[in-house]
């Protein structure tokens, strides 16, 4: 197809207007999306004691929010215990999910047809309630107060839902591949670890930032497990800063942009397979 | 460094040593008796813990204070820091698991649900030192004649002022709105607080009279309520008119914004706690501290008042030496706490005298504010008023409903839902 | 259907099993016994009163709820938490669409700088931003009132008028979920084979056509799993109410419940408001919340057919 070259001319200014339609679209959008996040940041660098400022630009920039979080509180401490908490329960997580939903995608057995539906509505239990319970469970097993009680519960409450989304995954993968490899003689361990785990790479990230997300924002399993300033993780000892009698709102954003900061990285190192885990699982028709 | 038999033996040495100053020292003969039989036991370990209410350097204080008891007492005590909210939500269920502590930090709103929950015990009858204390303390942590745990600090709201502004605090509420509106322009305030809320705003509804329960001078009456009252009513009205009449605040002003008002210096008046009062000077404004002010021809504005305390675990397996640290921490933390966070008002008379402490100007105003207060009824029938109190406030203050009907309404429901309870 | 290949695969009865073991056991710790747990409380009087001697006492938690003192708020609570899931899931994935669709304009070169900040919501610990958004939407004070104002706009009752709280939690609650959204169709649109779009111009058909015939097929079996659970998490979600309104504006006549009040918020000031603790009226709520969602979450699945391959 040829074009006069006024349709071209047309179609270039169209293609101008569209990208730089979209660019401000965009902009607007991050400003609006970033209003509240900016706010926050001022705070953290600001004088006094609000969150609440009513300016935009503080007036006397300090650094003083940042160094109280280190030298008042147990911040450090507690990105400590966040960081195993979060990485041990994510792996163990992946591990549970990965077997299991390899199974859900590969083999037969008794209760395959309903059985990853029943738990995902069993997930569905609100956490704020079975709390007491899990409490009491811990103490009964000893593992009250522990890190691996914490650990192995975030593994367990999150598997239905990874589980599905991930035998999705599987799903897609072509039998035939691990097909050859039974040929050569290798048995399902071997077809699973060797050939299965690592093509569903882009998905096991997935599932591993999907966790990681939660179990470090989480705040409620933690407490009813967790006892102590030096047992806590981040977004339990960030409690600190909210209470009614003791508000310092400008310590409180300070420690928030730090603690987001990890998230941010890995977030962002790893939002290639992000892209790639979600599609390809969900893609299967 | 010692090993473990050293160290043993160091406590048992200090043991004996302090069984003898204590047994030597003590003026009562009953006390030599129970002396000799701690004297002759074994150490015990106590758990104990602490929150962060009282503040992160307040926490190192008392901690300071219960280590030195372990030290005078040759016994061992394991102290856990905690966040308030997490600490005290889970005593119910960590105290008959075995996991809780022996002695625990709580605040005298607590005491009444942890007692009928059999998780703290009464410690009146080893208690000694209850002329020390200052009137009203040890009543707040008292539910049905039972002293359920012993007060270390309280807290209060009054009028915190800056001087600048403000060379002296009114005498009375009518010449603080007066000199509040000269000060009100544009966006500064003279008086600026969240008086919407029933917290907040209570101790004028209560300097006009009225009242959530009746205090029977033993306890609450929860059958008699003193909101559809017309002292009541009354005194919501006088709230309202400070915000339709008086024009002195907005009704929404919540407490972030009087507290960044108030650091900015475009607040001349607040009505707030102590802690705050560290995080203003911080930013350079010159506190004065001043009990709220009477309103004249009616009656003296009393806010809530809270203790902070420390309680005695049930089941505990060393309710004695438990006790003893109780009322130890009672004795010798006031004047720690305070220091080390001005937020704690001490509640411990001879602290009260002390050389340091006596000739605090900010201290006496917040005692004396103290002096004027109610305390917040430690019973749980008050989980059953903050809603329809706080609906009668906002709606009342923000000009959605006249004050006669909202608080009829709030007194009918209160007294709807406790039937449910009781029946 | 199972691939005719799949047939060939190797089939012993036990080994199946020890892969599902792990994934089991930890779900039998932490989701089944507890939860077995939680409804057995469900019928006791466990309770702050009651920690020694609770007991079995049958329907009265349930009681309560819809007979009790705090009879006719169940209801109301109820349908206002229907519409905050359905508003809050839909308005997500809407903005999360559109922003995504602008992101995939392959033409703007800085487009991952873009993606970079608007993912922050999420990324970004809520409690704090929630009680940021609650400061920027105070109606006297607030910064966006007084940007309001300056161009002559009336302050508006953000968070003091029932039918605008309602509207600001929605707000607040699609800025948070809307960036798990966008990513996930983003992930979905760059799978879109251009080919196809091309094809589509070929034929003359309009940016409407092609984004009506192309994008929202190619999407439905991305969107349809996350709106599900989606619809489920929000139904239960918690904090945002609590830290943005505490379920006010209050109206007479609520014992317990405000305007912007959710089950969930509701539940908590029942069960453990004040310094009550209410362990088996809490579980009564929270069973009954799970049978809500969780047959939600069935009709749900059934209509939109998004589970449809783990029936099969």
């Amino acid at each position: 197809m040829s074009h006069s070259p006024s349709v071209r001319l047309k179609k270039k200014t169209r293609i101008f207007l569209s990208i730089n339609l979209t660019r401000l679209l965009l902009i607007i959008t991050c400003m609006v999306v970033l209003f509240p996040i900016i706010w926050m940041a001022t705070a953290s660098i600001s004088k006094g004691s609000s969150l609440f400022s009513s300016t935009i630009i503080p007036k006397n920039i300090t650094l003083k929010n940042y160094i109280n979080l280190f030298e008042k509180t147990k911040f450090i401490k507690w990105i400590r215990n966040s960081a195993i908490v979060t990485l041990c329960g994510s792996l163990l997580a992946l591990l549970e999910t990965t077997t299991m939903a390899y199974a859900f995608s590969r083999f037969r057995f008794k209760g395959k047809k309903n059985g990853l539906m029943i738990l995902i509505l069993l997930q569905m239990l609100p956490a704020t309630v079975t709390i007491v319970a899990l409490y009491k469970l811990a103490v009964f097993i000893q593992l009250q107060n522990t890190f691996l009680g914490l650990i192995l519960i975030y593994a367990g409450t999150t598997i239905p839902f990874n589980a599905w989304l991930m035998r999705g995954y599987f799903d897609s993968i072509p039998f035939e591949i691990e097909e050859s490899a039974y040929l050569d003689g290798a048995n399902h361990w071997q077809a699973f670890t060797k050939i299965a785990f690592p093509l569903c790479l882009p998905m096991i990230v997935v599932v591993f930032l999907f966790n990681m997300i939660s179990f470090y924002n989480d705040y409620y399993l933690a407490s009813i497990i967790l006892s102590g300033n030096d047992r806590y993780t981040v977004a339990l000892g960030m409690r600190f800063f909210t209470q009614p009698y003791a508000e310092n709102w400008p310590m409180f954003a300070a420690a928030s942009i730090l603690a987001c900061l990890p998230i941010v990285v890995i977030f962002y190192s790893l939002q290639r397979y992000l892209v790639q885990g979600l599609t390809k699982g969900a893609l299967k028709g | 460094m010692f090993t473990k038999s050293q160290w043993l033996r160091l406590a048992i040495i200090s043991v004996l040593i302090m069984g003898l100053v204590a047994g030597c020292t003590n003026k009562e003969e009953v006390k030599t008796t129970e002396e000799a039989q701690v004297e002759q036991k074994e150490p015990a370990t106590l758990n104990v813990w602490i929150l962060d209410r009282v503040g992160t350097d307040a926490m190192a204080a008392v901690s300071d204070v219960i280590q030195a008891w372990a030290a005078e007492t040759g016994n061992t005590v394991n102290i856990t820091e905690g966040n308030q909210f997490e600490m005290l939500n889970n005593i119910p269920v960590a105290i008959p698991a075995g996991e809780g502590p022996d002695v625990f930090m709580t605040v005298n709103n607590y005491v009444g649900g942890h007692y009928l929950g059999g998780l703290i015990v009464p410690i009146q009858d080893s208690f000694t030192d209850a002329d020390s204390y200052i009137p009203g303390a040890l009543d707040a942590f008292t539910v049905d004649g039972q002293l359920l745990g012993v007060p270390v600090a309280a807290d209060v709201n009054a009028l915190v002022y800056n001087k600048a502004k403000v060379a002296e605090a009114p005498a009375t509420m009518q010449e603080l709105i007066s000199v509040s509106k000269e000060l009100t322009k544009g966006d500064e305030y003279g008086l600026l607080y969240q008086i919407d809320s029933f917290w907040y705003s209570y101790p004028f509804f209560s300097a006009h009279g009225g009242y959530i329960f009746k205090w029977t001078g033993s306890g609450w009456d929860t059958s008699d309520l003193g909101l559809n009252t017309s002292e009541g009513i009354a005194g919501l009205q006088y709230i309202r008119d400070m915000v339709t009449v008086e024009n002195l605040m907005p009704a929404d002003t919540t407490w972030e914004v009087m507290n960044a008002y108030f650091t900015e210096g475009k607040s001349a008046m607040i009505i707030t706690s102590p802690t705050m009062i560290p995080s203003f000077k911080e930013a350079g404004i010159e506190v004065g501290v001043a009990p709220i002010p009477t309103i004249e021809g009616v009656g003296t504005p009393k806010p809530f008042a809270t203790y902070t305390g420390f309680s005695v675990s049930a089941y505990s397996k060393y309710q004695e030496e438990a006790i003893d640290l109780v009322q130890y921490i009672g004795a010798n933390s006031g004047k720690p706490l305070y220091e080390a966070n001005s937020g704690n008002i001490p509640v411990y008379s001879s602290v009260l005298n002390d050389s340091a402490l006596s000739s605090d100007v900010e201290l006496a105003a917040w005692m004396s504010q103290l002096a004027n207060s109610d305390p917040l009824p430690n019973i749980d029938a008050m989980n059953y008023v903050w809603t329809p109190v706080t609906t009668a406030f906002q709606t009342v203050v923000h000009g959605e409903a006249n004050a006669a009907t909202a608080l009829a309404e709030a007194q009918e429901l209160i007294l709807q839902s406790l039937q449910g309870i009781t029946q | 259907m199972e691939m005719p290949t799949r047939i060939q695969k190797p089939r012993k009865p036990i080994y199946p099993y020890f892969y599902l073991l792990p994934g089991l056991t930890a779900i039998l710790f932490s989701i089944i016994i507890p939860g077995a747990m939680t409804i057995y409380y469900a019928f006791t009087n466990y309770s702050l009163r009651h920690l020694q001697d609770w007991g079995w006492i049958g329907w009265e938690n349930f009681e309560k709820i819809f007979v009790g003192s705090n009879r006719g708020e169940f209801l109301g609570v109820f349908s206002w938490n229907m519409q905050w899931a359905l508003i809050s899931t839909i308005g997500s994935a809407l903005v999360g669409l559109i922003l995504a669709m602008l992101l995939n304009n392959k033409r703007v070169v800085e487009r991952n700088f873009y993606r970079v900040l608007l993912i922050l919501p999420w990324a970004l610990p809520s409690t704090i931003t929630i009680l940021t958004w609650k400061g920027l939407f105070n109606s006297s004070f607030g910064p966006i009132n007084r940007m309001l104002g300056s161009i002559g706009i009336a302050a508006i009752p953000w968070l003091s008028n029932s039918t605008w709280a309602r509207a600001t939690c929605l707000l607040v609650n699609i800025w948070i979920g809307y960036p798990f959204m966008m990513s996930a169709f983003l992930g979905g649109l760059q799978s879109i084979p251009e080919e196809l779009y091309d094809a589509c111009q070929v034929d003359g058909a309009n940016g409407w056509q092609a984004f009506r015939h192309i994008t929202l097929p190619m999407l439905r079996s991305i969107v349809l799993p996350l709106l599900v659970s989606g619809f489920a998490m929000n139904f239960g979600n918690f904090g945002v109410i609590y830290l943005l309104t505490e379920g006010g504006p209050f109206k007479s006549p609520s014992v317990l419940a405000g305007a912007t009040d959710l089950l969930s918020t509701y539940m908590y000031k029942v069960a453990f408001g004040a310094t009550n603790f209410d362990y088996g009226l809490a579980s009564a709520n929270g069973l009954l919340i799970f049978l809500i969602v969780g047959s939600l979450t069935l009709i749900n699945l059934s209509m939109t057919g998004a589970f449809q391959e783990v029936k099969e």
